[in-house]
């Protein structure tokens, strides 16, 4: 998103001539940053993206230096702090100087490591996610693009049928089917396997969009003259994609990228709101949601929490992710 | 019977002796709203139920003060009734449901504290010349069905023989094994379909029917209180229909359903009020809606808007989200129907898994029952139980053998684990998989952790669970459930959970415990005739069982529902649920 500079500012093109410096040839990635710089939306998003993602990753040293960690039960093992019905005695979900954001209700958890652990969780997931889906839909995207003819006729209707797919209601089918046949009965599944599920189930079916996209890239750089040019001077099908194709899929990959990130966060809460996600006691940012939602009438606090950290997170990576395409692609229509 | 899982969600059967101390009474709910112990649960009181004369059995009801006819009562509930076939109905809020449409041989007449059971259908309880073996009872006069017709013996004889047949499934078998003599009653009798009668029941006039019984049963008359008794005309039988609308002998009759989403009862005008000694009928309508969750059930219920301000539920109890509002607000607590409930919930041990006694008492020194049911309500789940039955049983004694806190003894269970030699023992902890359950899990997890155990938290799909834990060969070690009486005797508690004998897939017995001591024991309590006697007999029996620590007792339940300030005479009933006979629209 471009934003109007202030009438008091001096617009950037006219400073006088004499400080410009001579105009020297700047490659596509300088160009892009110098868009970004001027894009004070973007760089406002970044740096909250940049604060969660820190927060996020360096939840565990957080969580040494502020002394508390998201598992232990607080408000049960200690009297005083939860009342009989499980709720926070002090004001404003049981916020002090000891509990930041105050106790979950019930167990009495940190809410604020409980928090930082579940951004992490959320992160991790949907990046992983968000790294295996783009690897998948370039390779599959690619090639049919390339290829053409029968090749994309068929990767063609599987990904019509992936798109088609109710996807929503196929993970809540899948994930308890796939985590029984994972683990036997009496044994539990570690965090880190069933995040893998979750992984695994988002990626089956985020790859198509990204592959449809790079398709269409892929079908209308392949008649350009360039890429013919490659081809007719015997430059081997490897090189005539890595080389000259990719480097100009680079931003429609990126924006997808960063677009799917924040759309991942919410699909792996959304998971486990739905009770199909990462469960107890792995902290998740969805089942804080579910609980807050819950909660609300006696303890808004505790909804407020992890709701207003996810809208603004969703918000400024959305910003970050239209203000990267900008940069990138200052032609492309929104 | 079994509870299900999920806080509010339902349960089989039961009676309740213990009457709540607040706002249960017919007096409209201004209860001693917002007074000094906001959360406090009611307390429990064991009462005899006692057995009422000819002269109680008479109708009408005593008008309630206050009461009047008219006008339309909503009943909102999660979901629709699976069964309304009175010889189906198990679960207590269908049970209640049955209360307005059938009426049985006898019935349980509360007024204010007391409970007395007394004829409904019958003139009175039921005469026994016999000491138990032979039961006779005779109907009231100007008994007539939703179309005018007369009720007679012979349908309360066609009622229960079809209770006999395959089809007719679900409902309690107590009436059909006593009268064969057979806990396989169906090889015995296959139900009225073949065209054939059942010898044990005779109807000598319209208006007589006798029970003959292989063996005394001083319980008969309570027995017949359960709803196989309805009578049913054989004309109007329609087998597996009948489900969905039964023929009312009741106040009302159906008159709209659409399965799953809402249900219409109005008058039948056949039904008189001077051969009913327990039911009011006030509302000239009684409108169900299903399909809302618990949540918005009880936000619904706590805004009041339109026609919810006149309305209720049977059974969907004041939850963890919206326990702390309701109670601590005066307006709100004094539109509450509270009392103990005939429920007790334990968490299971697995007796074939976890042989040693000590490891098992080392448990229940461990357990964190306090920060459990702070997890599912605080009070207003209930009261912490250390007892296999409930108080509202007939002989219940308090005793607590373990002599630990509620929030669970970390070092005495540690020192029975080294008593035990075994300072480690892993425990396999399963649980029906829902936000809750994983929640209580967490904690479980930490308290036994602490006390030594090795925890493996096994979630169970919440649909199957009762069918995992019931399987004899299952691989859990730990797991929760619940259980109440059918009718205030021990008999209905103490042999169904922890007589080995009946162990099998889907039984009730959940702990796998056996000792053939014990159910020997009970065999001979059982023949007893004299069940105040026997309520003291089946104490000792219990604390006998309680020494070998087949499972953690947990808590008594409690039965804490919302109802609109539209209506008056909401109180919990007889079973647990809250029942709508006494109710009127203001």
């Amino acid at each position: 998103m471009t934003t109007l500079a202030p009438p008091t500012d001096p617009p950037v093109e006219e400073d006088p001539p004499a400080t410009r410096p001579a105009p020297t040839g700047l490659r596509p990635s300088q160009l892009a940053w110098r868009r970004f710089r001027r894009d004070r939306t973007g760089i406002a998003a970044a740096c909250v993206v940049a604060v969660f993602v820190v927060a996020g990753l360096g939840a565990p040293l957080f969580a040494k230096l502020y002394g508390k960690d998201p598992y232990t039960t607080y408000g049960q093992n200690r009297p005083g702090l939860l009342n009989e019905f499980g709720f926070p005695i002090a004001p404003n979900g049981g916020m002090s100087g000891e509990f930041w954001l105050g106790l979950e209700p019930g167990l009495g958890r940190d809410v604020l490591t409980q928090l930082l652990y579940g951004i992490r969780t959320s992160l991790l997931i949907s990046l992983a996610v968000v790294a295996v889906v783009t690897v998948l839909g370039v390779l599959v995207g690619v090639t049919a693009g390339y290829l053409g003819g029968g090749t994309d006729f068929v990767v063609g209707r599987v990904i019509d049928v992936m798109l088609s797919f109710p996807s929503t209601l196929f993970f809540i089918a899948f994930t308890p089917v796939v985590t029984s046949l994972l683990t036997e009965p009496g044994e539990q599944m570690s965090s880190v396997l069933r995040a893998g599920v979750i992984i695994a189930v988002l990626a089956a079916f985020g790859w198509a969009s990204v592959a449809r996209l790079l398709r269409g890239q892929v079908l209308s750089l392949r008649s350009r003259e360039y890429v013919e040019a490659a081809r007719v001077i015997g430059a081997s099908p490897g090189r005539v994609v890595l080389r000259e194709l990719l480097p100009n899929l680079v931003t429609p990959i990126l924006v997808s990228a960063s677009m799917a990130v924040p759309t991942y966060v919410t699909t792996e809460a959304a998971l486990s709101y739905l009770g199909v996600g990462m469960v107890e006691p792995t902290p998740d940012w969805g089942r804080m949601l579910l609980k807050g939602a819950e909660v609300y009438k006696t303890d808004i606090t505790y909804m407020c929490v992890p709701g207003i950290s996810m809208l603004v997170f969703v918000v400024a990576f959305n910003l970050l992710g239209d203000s990267v395409r900008d940069a990138l692609d200052p032609k492309s229509d929104r | 019977m079994t509870l299900r899982t999920g806080t509010t969600r339902a349960t089989l059967v039961t009676l309740v002796l213990a009457l709540g101390a607040a706002a249960c009474s017919g007096g409209g709910g201004s209860s001693d709203g917002g007074g000094p112990g906001k959360g406090a649960a009611p307390k429990a009181q064991v009462r005899a139920v006692s057995i009422g004369t000819a002269a109680e059995s008479k109708g009408p009801a005593k008008e309630l003060p206050g009461a009047k006819p008219g006008g339309t009562a909503t009943v909102l509930e999660r979901a629709d009734f699976n069964h309304l076939d009175p010889a189906r109905v198990y679960v207590s809020h269908e049970q209640t449901a049955e209360l307005l449409i059938t009426r049985q041989l006898t019935t349980y007449r509360q007024e204010g504290d007391h409970t007395t059971l007394v004829g409904d259908l019958a003139t009175d309880t039921g005469t026994s010349p016999d000491g138990g073996k032979t039961w006779t009872f005779t109907l009231k006069d100007g008994l007539k069905y939703e179309d005018g017709s007369p009720i007679t013996a012979q349908d309360v004889k066609y009622g229960i023989e079809r209770s006999f047949a395959k089809e007719i499934t679900g409902g309690p078998t107590w009436i059909q094994e006593w009268l064969v003599g057979n806990t396989d009653f169906r090889s015995v009798y296959d139900g009225p379909y073949g065209g054939r009668e059942l010898d044990a029941i005779k109807t000598p006039d319209a208006r007589t029917v006798t029970f003959t019984l292989p063996a005394p049963r001083g319980d008969f008359p309570f027995a017949v209180a359960m709803h196989t008794s309805t009578p049913v005309p054989r004309a109007k039988d329609t087998k597996l229909e009948y489900d969905k609308r039964p023929f009312s002998s009741g106040p009302y009759k159906i008159s709209g359903r659409e399965i799953d989403k809402s249900m219409t009862m109005v008058r039948n005008e056949h039904w008189d009020p001077n051969t009913d000694a327990v039911r009011h009928a006030y509302p000239d309508q009684w409108k169900f809606e299903f399909g809302a969750s618990n949540q918005q059930i009880n936000e619904r219920l706590i805004a009041a808007n339109g026609n919810d301000r006149s309305a209720m539920t049977f059974r969907v109890a004041v939850g963890r989200e919206v326990a702390q509002q309701v109670l601590t607000t005066p307006e709100l607590k004094a539109r509450t129907a509270d009392a103990a409930t005939p429920y007790t919930e334990y968490f299971e041990m697995n007796n074939r898994r976890l042989t040693n006694p000590k490891v098992r008492q080392a448990l229940i020194a461990a357990f964190p029952k306090e920060q459990v049911r702070q997890i599912l309500g605080g009070p207003a789940y209930g009261e912490f139980a250390t007892t296999l039955m409930g108080p509202t049983v007939l002989g219940f004694e308090s005793y607590d053998l373990a002599g630990v806190p509620p929030t669970g003894d970390v070092n005495k269970a540690r020192q029975l684990l080294a008593e035990a030699g075994t300072p480690n023992p892993t425990i396999t902890y399963a649980y029906s998989q829902t936000p809750m359950w994983e929640q209580v899990s967490v904690t479980i997890v930490q308290a036994l952790q602490q006390a030594g155990f090795k925890v493996v938290p096994q979630p169970i799909n919440d649909k199957s669970y009762y069918t995992e834990i019931g399987r004899m060969d299952n691989k859990y070690d730990l797991y929760w459930s619940g259980w109440g009486a059918d009718w205030p005797s021990a008999a209905t508690v103490l042999p169904a959970k922890f007589d080995g004998r009946k162990i099998m897939d889907d039984g009730s017995v959940y702990s796998l415990y056996g000792n053939p001591a014990m159910s020997t024991e009970m065999d001979r309590i059982t023949s007893m005739s004299d069940v105040v006697a026997a309520g003291k007999e089946w104490s000792n029996l219990e604390k006998r069982i309680m020494a070998d620590a087949p499972v953690v007792p947990f808590v008594y339940r409690r039965q804490l529902t919302l109802y609109g300030p539209g209506l008056g005479g909401v109180r919990v009933g007889f079973i647990g649920s809250t029942y709508p006979i006494d109710v009127w629209v203001k």
